[in-house]
């Protein structure tokens, strides 16, 4: 059975070309910013989606640094589209001109934009005074264009109570979902907001909320996580059969740095289970030596020892399953840390 | 600044146990009370300009007894979607094994305990006849 994670969709590859970004948000896990210059090459990317499409990837989720500042992004959106590949993009908007959004408009099948929280709290994890009037301001750009878009808000232990303010907002804006992130401690997040992680009963009064709000107001809210009931009932959506024959069995998700690094699943894993780098040879190969020398079977054996430990939790609460799989693959007992 | 210390699901819970009692939600227990058999013999709004609360007692007389379950289940899925603390219901049943008559308070949104009970309501069902 092909594994598609707790996703439940196609597979997906998730690009940052570039860490430049208008802003430096506190919640950053890319450590994105004005003064990064850090960007992959168009012709570089390309050859990685034709790469990613052979290897049963559907989806490309373009994100940053801030993707309106990547010059050739619309061309990007194109090749993927040749393809046959869904595009999405996250944004956080403030960019979102009539200029830059226009040329999007054919070539982009949903857009996220970030919110996160009300104005005070959006301006406060932006670290940019007047961040959300300007996002805002701009939703009737995106509105206006006919994309499909939806709201991302990032989860930390301290905000839950304030996603009723982004799902009354994506009502009121025509955003047709809000999907609920989990905070996860990489890049920037991790000095600026290090005990800001959501723990097990937050994610849980955010499902609980996702399920009462999207119900009253008729927008989609998706929250990152699981319950542990899920967990268990799931078990074969989460743990991959061994051994790992294909990339997409056990990495429904791969993340492409805007380093050119190649990771399964999150920023989150061990660099043990990195693929390589796009700079030194293209995805296939990368792929290839990954599931030779084993590496799809730690990963699987991490996901294995991730639900068995979960499972067993108590009191039962809600994980975000990639964060929990990701700090497992830095344990040595089940990845080594020199493997390969 | 205490607020940002505090879990979110901390100030979830504190604002659902809060939360002012709105036109809307008002109108749905009236519009539940009038298709039910139910006499209401009481109703007490609690918090004055900014209510939090609402008590009301009922009263069913004979073959309406069992309409009550219908009245918990509007109650239960009432605080679904509209907050405030569940305290179970208070019902008092006159007639073994065949009830004749079922007095039950309900309370929506936060009611304190500084308003009438069923207890304090003198009559044929007030305790010290039913323990009689």
């Amino acid at each position: 059975m092909r594994n598609y994670g707790p996703i439940g969709v196609e597979p997906v590859l998730q690009v940052h070309p570039t860490r430049l970004c208008n802003i430096a948000c506190a919640h950053c896990y890319s450590s994105s910013g004005p003064t990064m210059r850090e960007e992959l090459p168009l012709e570089l990317l390309a050859t990685c989606l034709e790469d990613a499409a052979e290897l049963g990837y559907r989806q490309l989720a373009v994100s940053g640094g801030e993707p309106l500042l990547y010059r050739p992004l619309a061309e990007l959106l194109a090749r993927a589209r040749a393809l046959g590949m869904v595009t999405t993009m996250t944004s956080n908007g403030m960019l979102a001109t009539p200029a830059r959004w226009e040329p999007l408009t054919s070539l982009l099948d949903v857009a996220a934009i970030s919110i996160d929280g009300t104005p005070e709290e959006h301006d406060a994890i932006r670290r940019r005074r007047g961040a959300f009037a300007r996002t805002v301001a701009n939703l009737e750009v995106v509105r206006q264009s006919g994309i499909p878009f939806g709201f991302i808000f990032t989860l930390t232990q301290h905000n839950v109570d304030s996603v009723e303010f982004v799902v009354r907002l994506a009502a009121e804006s025509g955003a047709r979902s809000v999907q609920v992130h989990p905070l996860t401690l990489d890049g920037r997040a991790a000095t600026t907001l290090p005990t800001a992680r959501p723990d097990g009963i937050e994610l849980l009064t955010a499902l609980f909320e996702a399920s009462r709000l999207g119900r009253e107001l008729g927008v989609v809210v998706h929250v990152d996580a699981v319950t542990v009931e899920q967990l268990v009932e799931y078990r074969d959506h989460l743990v991959p059969e061994t051994p790992v024959e294909e990339l997409v069995d056990v990495a429904p998700i791969l993340v492409v740095d805007a380093d050119g690094f190649v990771m399964p699943l999150t920023h989150d894993v061990s660099d043990a289970l990195r693929l390589g780098s796009l700079t030194e040879t293209r995805l296939t190969s990368l792929a290839r030596d990954w599931l030779d020398a084993g590496r799809g079977d730690a990963l699987a054996a991490a996901c294995e020892r991730t639900w068995s430990e979960l499972a067993e939790s108590a009191p039962p609460t809600a994980v975000y399953w990639y964060d929990e799989v990701g700090a497992r693959t830095k344990d040595s007992r089940w990845v080594p840390a020199a493997y390969g | 600044m205490a607020t940002a210390v505090m879990r979110g699901s901390e100030k979830v819970i504190a604002a659902w146990n809060s939360r002012v009692l709105s036109e809307e939600s008002i109108g749905e227990i009236a519009k539940q009370f009038e298709e039910s058999p139910a006499t209401v013999e009481t109703a007490d709004v609690v918090g004055g300009a900014q209510p939090t609360g609402l008590r009301v007692s009922l009263r069913y007389d004979g073959e309406d007894g069992p309409w009550c379950g219908n009245d918990i289940l509007f109650w239960l899925k009432w605080h679904l979607g509209h907050g405030g603390v569940v305290k179970p219901p208070k019902i008092i049943i006159n007639g073994i094994p065949f009830p004749d008559l079922v007095r039950m308070e309900l309370d929506f949104g936060h009611v304190g305990e500084h308003v009438p009970s069923i207890e304090d309501i003198s009559g044929e069902l007030a305790l010290g006849e039913l323990g009689a």
